[in-house]
């Protein structure tokens, strides 16, 4: 009668442990997997409350907007993530050189913090079918400013 | 004595079926509800994961609402760590609070990459979707659990 019962408590601890052996291992990983997301959320949040910019200048002239932008953040922001809205379209701009003081380069694609970021947008009569009014851009945290465009009028008429 | 000896086998038999019935049944369920740990606890880390945001600028009405056609156009970009496909029944749309049928949504495309089906972080989608709308109006969208919203003031059809 006594070894009865020891055997089976010892069938059930062995089925008890062999549970155990497949659910622990699955907490760990989920609770892994959970404070990763949240880590990650955080560093996001963070990066976004460092990140500025301001829109010094919005200037349209002989057909192409140029726009001037401060990244007054402390945060290098990636061009391949910022975005240009012209009177609330997307456009993919022309051209976009990196100023920082006297150095230019418009081979990267990192935006340092208190550098300066020019936006060439050409043929913007074709693209709009007309003057525009206003340019907005937009981080890879969705921080964004926008901006009046200003229409620089020629002095030469061209016909 | 033998009589004794064979009631005590008899038992000893049972005692360990019925143990080891309970073990195998406690092993079966454990393991079934640690796969749906698993995938509940993976599909939290992706919502957590996915964050959207809509940059349509809410100062230009013309861009977003085409009165000609009664279509509805907002930009939306990936701001969180986790990728999505560009599909239709990922993305969900509410308009004043009304959900748009797959039906009407008109289109779904990336337009800072062409060509792209799959909305990396960074990436911008425009979702264009047939609907009509005027005055104050509010525009949802949901990706995987997480949503943002923008509203603007549609001017009726006359011009001032």
């Amino acid at each position: 009668m006594g070894f009865s019962t020891s055997g089976a408590v010892a069938v059930m601890l062995i089925g008890l442990m062999l549970a155990a052996g497949t659910l622990f291992p699955t907490l760990f990983a989920v609770g892994s997997a959970t404070g990763d997301a949240f880590s990650s959320q955080s560093d996001q949040i963070r990066d976004q409350k460092n990140t500025d910019l301001e829109i010094r200048s919005a200037e349209l002239e002989n057909d192409t907007l140029t726009t001037n932008v401060t990244n007054e953040g402390t945060v290098t922001l990636e061009l391949s993530s910022t975005d240009v809205l012209v009177d609330g379209q997307f456009v993919h701009p022309n051209e976009t050189t990196v100023i920082d003081g006297d150095r230019e380069t418009n081979e990267t694609r990192l935006w340092p913090p208190g550098t300066e970021l020019e936006i060439v947008i050409e043929d913007v009569d074709e693209r709009f079918g007309g003057d525009v009014d206003r340019v907005k851009v937009v981080t890879e945290t969705a921080i964004a400013d926008a901006a009046a465009v200003e229409t620089i009028e020629t002095e030469e008429e061209e016909a | 004595m033998s009589g004794v000896s064979a009631t005590h086998l008899i038992m000893f038999v049972a005692s360990l079926l019925v143990a080891a019935g309970i073990a195998g049944t406690v092993v079966v369920e454990v393991n079934q509800m640690s796969s749906a740990l698993e995938t509940r606890g993976t599909h939290v880390a992706e919502e957590i994961e996915t964050e959207i945001a809509i940059i349509s600028d809410e100062s230009q009405t013309d861009a977003i609402v085409d009165a000609e056609n009664d279509t509805v156009t907002v930009l939306v970009k990936n701001v969180g760590s986790r990728s999505a496909p560009v599909d239709p029944t990922i993305v969900d749309v509410l308009i004043d609070g009304g959900y748009v049928p797959n039906e009407d949504v008109v289109s779904l495309e990336r337009v800072d990459v062409d060509g792209s089906d799959t909305w990396r972080p960074g990436g911008v989608v425009e979702i264009t979707v047939e609907r009509e709308v005027s005055g104050d109006t509010e525009i949802t969208v949901v990706v995987n659990g997480n949503e943002d919203s923008i509203r603007f003031h549609v001017q009726d059809a006359e011009d001032t």
